[in-house]
């Protein structure tokens, strides 16, 4: 069954100068424990995809249903900070907190019992290789790589079903993107986690299960 | 969400203190302002209460000769509540008494009994014409008294081989129909003058006796009857010579100035309601008062019409540092928006994080104050609360307004701008 499905999504906006239709009827299934890849050209409605999938915007029509539940009748914060968790090309961790701060900082969120959240924050760490000298230091003295394997602990600490991920590996050299799709492959296939890549680049698109690609809003390949 | 303020706060030391620095400056120019305010309030209060400003009743015409004052001028005067001390005199027996002072057999005439109150405000005195030595036992008091004494020419005393404590009777004819031959009234000498010079147009003489005013008031006039003679413009008697005056109350004195105009003081005599002030002004020293409270006043008329300015502008401060220092923090809202924050707990975290730095910034100023003797918190002055009141308010009302407008901003979008 489905964990996420999006059901004639439309989606438009007014600019300064004129209406621009972003999603144009898409439908699709997301499952979880594969790998989704959506690419695409500037401007053909990726990232409102990812958008409107966390419930940062609403559609204009249609709807989205998470585990059968249409995300417009849920608490978009509950949804957000249960149900999906996103990893960015930037990383964006928050810069004032350390390492081990930026993935308890979830787990803060949901309440949980902070020396269990503790014991899994580290345990997230290391095994995505950021070692432990490395807890306490603050993002920007870590390299790229290493950033985003923080992120993707941080992501992972709300135990979402969804991993939401926009260029991952845009900032990243060839050797540490490799290694960032493989974490996220490992983590969809071995950890059931519903991964959903927005990227331009085509070696990180191959190593999803399903390709998606997207054109002025609209599916003209895949699902 | 206050652990992560103070996260926010400490592991941003530079921000933070940018906050706490405009904060402490905002309020340090505030209290510099109304510190400013209030020292002129004070320097225009000291001004008021240490220059001394002395009026005088003149001549409308400003001649120098004899005044004729009346008596209810000089109450009603006393009775408007500005005055503080009041140097009177009286130029007695004038026209319709001839005195005569009896010594033992001897028999004399004087030109005129003076009565004052303040023997050194006495023309002749204070011009130097005349000088006054006093027998033992008394001295400048007597004036205020309303003993029977009198100070006497001393080649008078000599003519007539006279002491201090020696008697005389002052006595004398009086041309009113009823009343003739007066009895007359006994004064011990006190002291004696010398004249130094002559003035003939003051018309002090070698004759002249000085008594104090009230022995006059209580004993001659009382004598006299006065009490139940009728008042005349024309008629001569209980006129005072001399009336100066020390004003109270000179922050107020545009409201005594308002009654003389409402009594006539100054007016032509044909224009005038109130006869009694015929001829006669009222002369208020009050230029060196104005010299030093007008400029005051002036500076702080400026500073009290410019605080809605002053206090806009401290507002304009607040919104625009607000806007300028949450503005670089608006990825940071999109990255908390995108965890799963509600947009209600960024603008609590932002409005507490605020509240924290700006209250440290007025609590540095007071203490830089307090350092530097300046008693803020008894400035006494509601606006200076109210306009860091309002500098404090604005700030919130700046940061709620400005996180809400970021937090609606597009958070992908902003999460995806690439570094």
């Amino acid at each position: 069954m489905a964990i996420l499905e999006l059901k004639q999504v439309y989606y438009s906006y007014k600019n300064r100068y004129q209406q621009v239709d972003a999603i144009k009827g898409i439908s699709l299934n997301f499952e979880e424990g594969k790998v989704y890849s959506i690419v695409g050209p500037s401007g053909s409605g990726k990232t409102t995809l990812l958008s409107l999938i966390a419930g940062l915007d609403k559609p204009t029509s249609g709807a989205i249903y998470y585990q059968g539940q249409n995300i417009e009748h849920m608490n978009k914060d509950y949804y957000r900070r249960k149900c999906i968790s996103f990893i960015y090309q930037s990383f964006n961790l928050l810069p004032f907190l350390t390492v081990l701060e930026n993935v308890l900082y979830p787990m803060k969120l949901n309440k949980m019992d902070m020396k269990e959240a503790k014991e899994k924050a580290i345990h997230y760490l290391k095994s995505l290789g950021i070692k432990e000298s490395q807890h306490n230091r603050f993002p920007s003295t870590l390299s790229g790589g290493e950033q985003q394997r923080v992120a993707i602990a941080r992501a992972l600490a709300a135990n979402p079903k969804v991993l939401l991920a926009d260029e991952p590996t845009g900032n990243l050299d060839s050797d540490n993107s490799k290694n960032i799709v493989n974490i996220l492959r490992k983590l969809s296939h071995e950890n059931n986690y519903c991964v959903i890549v927005v990227t331009h680049d085509l070696e990180v698109a191959e190593k999803a299960d399903e390709v998606i690609k997207l054109k002025d809003g609209e599916i003209i390949y895949g699902n | 969400m206050m652990p992560y303020c103070l996260k926010h706060i400490i592991r941003n030391p530079i921000k933070s203190l940018l906050v706490v620095m405009i904060s402490v400056l905002i309020t340090g120019f505030t209290f510099l302002y109304f510190v400013n305010i209030s020292q002129y309030k004070s320097n225009i209060s000291e001004a008021y209460d240490t220059i001394e400003v002395r009026g005088e009743i003149i001549h409308r015409d400003n001649r120098k000769d004899r005044l004729f004052i009346p008596v209810d001028i000089i109450k009603d005067i006393m009775n408007t509540g500005f005055i503080s001390e009041a140097y009177l005199e009286v130029q007695e027996l004038l026209y319709y008494i001839k005195p005569l002072i009896s010594i033992g057999e001897s028999k004399d005439t004087t030109s005129y009994t003076f009565g004052t109150n303040n023997i050194r405000e006495f023309m002749p005195v204070s011009s130097g014409l005349i000088s006054i030595k006093y027998g033992p036992e008394y001295d400048d008091s007597i004036f205020s008294t309303d003993e029977r004494i009198c100070i006497v020419n001393e080649e008078l005393m000599e003519r007539y081989k006279l002491n201090y404590g020696d008697e005389i009777i002052v006595s004398g004819s009086f041309d009113f129909e009823d009343i003739n031959n007066l009895d007359g009234l006994s004064f011990i000498i006190g002291g004696s003058y010398s004249l130094k010079k002559t003035d003939l147009f003051y018309g002090f003489s070698e004759k002249d006796i000085i008594v104090p005013l009230r022995a006059l008031e209580d004993n001659i006039y009382q004598y006299l009857n006065y009490k139940s003679l009728e008042y005349s413009p024309n008629a001569n008697y209980y006129f005072y010579s001399k009336a100066k005056f020390v004003f109270k109350n000179t922050h107020r004195l545009d409201e005594f100035k308002n009654y003389l105009k409402e009594t006539d003081f100054g007016k032509p005599i044909d224009s005038l309601s109130n006869k009694k002030v015929a001829g006669l002004s009222f002369l208020i020293r009050d230029n060196e008062l104005n010299n030093t409270v007008n400029p005051l006043k002036k500076s702080l008329s400026f500073l009290e019409k410019m605080i809605p300015v002053f206090i806009f502008a401290i507002c304009i401060v607040a919104f625009l540092s607000s806007l300028l220092i949450l503005n670089v923090r608006k990825k940071e809202f999109a990255i908390l928006r995108a965890l799963g924050i509600s947009r209600v707990s960024i603008v609590k975290s932002v409005v507490v994080e605020k509240t924290i730095l700006c209250f440290a910034g007025i609590f540095i100023a007071i203490l830089i104050f307090k350092f530097l003797h300046y008693d803020i918190l008894n400035l006494q002055d509601n606006r200076l609360f109210i306009g860091l009141g309002l500098y404090f308010f604005v700030n919130l009302i700046a940061d709620f307004i400005i996180a809400i407008m970021l937090n609606n901003n597009k958070v992908l979008y902003q999460l995806s701008s690439k570094e």
